[in-house]
């Protein structure tokens, strides 16, 4: 049996960097443009890039040095060099395909057992597979990965139990104002959490809606499409912050939209009543230096850790899951060092 | 009905195991009390009103001659407060804090002076008298459910602020709740201490062994007022935060208890008039 093809998995994910460094390796478009340039010149056979609110990763087969991907992603988002090296990592051969069966299985996600980077993965091998970017390993690896994140979810108790960023972010706004059905919801953008959490919102009560996108034609299409829902120029929400009690921000946007001055001048207005926040973009559209009073701001990543206060009673379902994919991506790497 | 007189302690001290017992029921599962948790609650409230009435009648008066009668008074209101409360607001986890505080406050009872036999009470007699005493009773029954209140509002802000969600605090009031009650209690309370504060005033104007006995427990009771006052007209000119609202209602409360140690004191020392005991 040969060594077995090259395949690595480098990445900065949740599990060794702060928020404030992951919404740093976001890459606009045309970022991504050039970094796609850059994976060019890497002298890669075939890579993949999985890019979501905890992750930034590389799947890749052929030879590269480690340190390449950090140096081109800190030049691309004009990060201090060497800022990664504490916390990307760099997974090799079978160490990779369990980690990508982890990954799309949901075991590595922040929120253990979610849904929803099933999908991500999903696209993104679609898109590379689109850009010709695969071969032979890569797409036996993610569809074998598919297979078993399917498995463990339908055959363990995984996601029993689990509870969404949305669930969490409606929990809390109940322990803020209580009945939901006066409160004054303000939607900025119009990302898939931020969608979600509105949902969630409007099954407990809320009635009240308003939802502001950078392009208000898209704002104004999905108020047609709800009579509860009131579109609004996106410079006039942000000008009239203060009559809104929630606000869930998830613009895609690399600078924060919603800067300190703003929400200090809409608290003065409120004179003293609590104002909501939820921060579900990815980089985050909040600025905050310090604490507001009556301000209540949660990002994602206290969503999550909200969410997974719930984990130790999926401690076995999880350990289940750990060793089923364990077996699996074992048993993927042998049949494919057989093939190379 | 001098023969009851030794049951008086008994009930009340009966009172007290009756809301620990609600209390340790509503522990496991505070959001959702079952009957047993409530039939202690009830059985508590009820056989201290008992309790109360007969230290009443064996004195042949109000019994609120001593810190320990009166401290006993202010749970019962506050309990009964908190037993109607229950219809206005639909407040999770309350009757747990209610009883845990009914405890606390009986256990802290049972170290003040009590109403000797040797004290006889000057009320009797006097029924406006009384009135002054057992509104200034209500009041405080009611300005300590409002600082309970304000105890969970800083419970429920510190775990907001924490980012907790888990346990205790999610079960809690929410935030907007918790004020709501305090600025329901407050305003309430104070216009019953108001009627309390101007008998109180009538009589020490008019007796002047009154004005012997009680022109400490009337400053006090003024002060309290006050603080009340001033707390709610700054948080409804919008010049106080909720947060700092609840902070000093529970503040002015505890100051406010910690008052009734003098008023057992005074009431230990007085003669009583020799017209007064008809």
């Amino acid at each position: 049996m040969s060594d077995g093809p090259s395949l690595f998995m480098w990445g900065v994910s949740h599990k060794k960097a702060p928020l404030q460094l992951r919404e740093r390796c976001v890459l606009s478009p045309e970022q991504r443009t050039d970094f796609e340039a850059l994976l060019k010149t890497a002298g890669l056979r075939e890579h993949l890039i999985l890019s979501t609110c905890n992750r930034f990763e590389i799947y890749a087969v052929g030879g590269a040095p480690p340190e390449f991907f950090a140096r081109a992603l800190e030049r691309l988002n004009a990060l201090p060099e060497g800022e990664l090296e504490n916390y990307h990592e760099q997974l090799k051969g079978e160490q990779a395909v369990n980690h990508l069966m982890r990954v799309a299985g949901g075991l590595d996600s922040q929120m253990v057992g979610e849904t929803e980077i099933f999908g991500q993965v999903k696209d993104a091998y679609a898109a590379a597979q689109a850009a010709g970017a695969t071969g032979a390993v890569l797409n036996r690896l993610f569809q074998k990965a598919f297979q078993a994140a399917k498995w463990v979810r339908s055959h363990t108790d995984i996601s029993r139990g689990l509870t969404s960023v949305g669930s969490v972010a409606v929990d809390l706004a109940e322990r803020i104002f209580g009945d939901l059905e006066k409160a004054h919801v303000l939607v900025l953008g119009a990302g898939e959490v931020g969608e979600k959490t509105l949902a969630a919102m409007r099954s407990r009560g809320a009635r009240r809606t308003t939802l502001a996108s950078r392009t208000h034609e898209h704002a104004l299409a999905m108020a047609a499409q709800d009579e509860n829902i009131t579109a609004m120029p996106l410079q006039d929400a942000l000008e009239n912050l203060w009559r809104f009690d929630i606000v869930i921000a998830s613009l895609a946007a690399q600078q924060p939209v919603l800067e300190n001055f703003l929400i200090d001048a809409a608290l003065t207005k409120r004179r003293f009543e609590p104002m909501f926040f939820i921060d579900a973009a990815m980089p985050r559209n909040i600025e905050l230096c310090g604490e507001l009073p009556q301000a209540y701001v949660y990002n994602l990543d206290d969503l999550s850790k909200i969410a997974n206060e719930n984990l130790a009673s999926r401690h076995k379902a999880i350990e289940a899951c750990e060793k089923i994919l364990s077996q699996r991506a074992e048993k993927l790497w042998q049949s494919l060092c057989l093939r190379a | 009905m001098q023969a009851l007189l030794p049951s008086a302690p008994f009930l009340l001290a009966l009172s007290g195991v009756f809301y620990l017992g609600a209390f340790v029921c509503a522990l496991g599962r505070f959001a959702r009390q079952g009957v047993l948790f409530h039939t202690f609650w009830v059985l508590g409230f009820c056989v201290q009103g008992a309790g109360l009435f007969l230290t009443g009648v064996a004195a042949h008066a109000l019994p609120l001659s001593g810190a320990f009668e009166i401290l006993q008074a202010i749970t019962w209101c506050a309990v009964a407060m908190a037993l109607l409360l229950r219809v206005f607001y639909r407040v999770r986890a309350l009757g747990f804090f209610v009883t845990g505080l009914a405890v606390l406050l009986c256990a802290l009872s049972w170290l003040l002076p009590r109403h000797g036999e040797s004290t006889p009470s000057f009320f009797a007699g006097e029924p406006l008298l009384g009135l002054h005493v057992i509104l200034g009773i209500l009041a405080y029954g009611l300005f300590v459910l409002a600082a309970l209140a304000g105890f969970l509002y800083l419970l429920q802000n510190a775990a907001l602020r924490g980012k907790r969600g888990g346990g205790l605090s999610r079960l809690l009031p929410s935030l907007k709740t918790l004020e709501g009650i305090q600025l329901f209690l407050v305003p309430l309370g104070l216009g019953v201490l108001a009627l309390s504060l101007l008998l109180g005033i009538f009589y020490w104007a008019d007796l002047p062994e009154f004005r012997q006995l009680d022109f400490l427990k009337l400053l006090l009771t003024a002060c309290v007022w006050m603080g009340f006052l001033l707390l709610y007209i700054f948080k409804r000119l919008g010049k106080l935060s909720a947060l700092m609202f609840a902070r000093g209602i529970l503040a002015v409360c505890l100051l406010a208890l910690a008052s009734i140690w003098t008023l057992g004191g005074s009431a230990r020392v007085a003669e009583p008039p020799p017209h007064s005991q008809s």
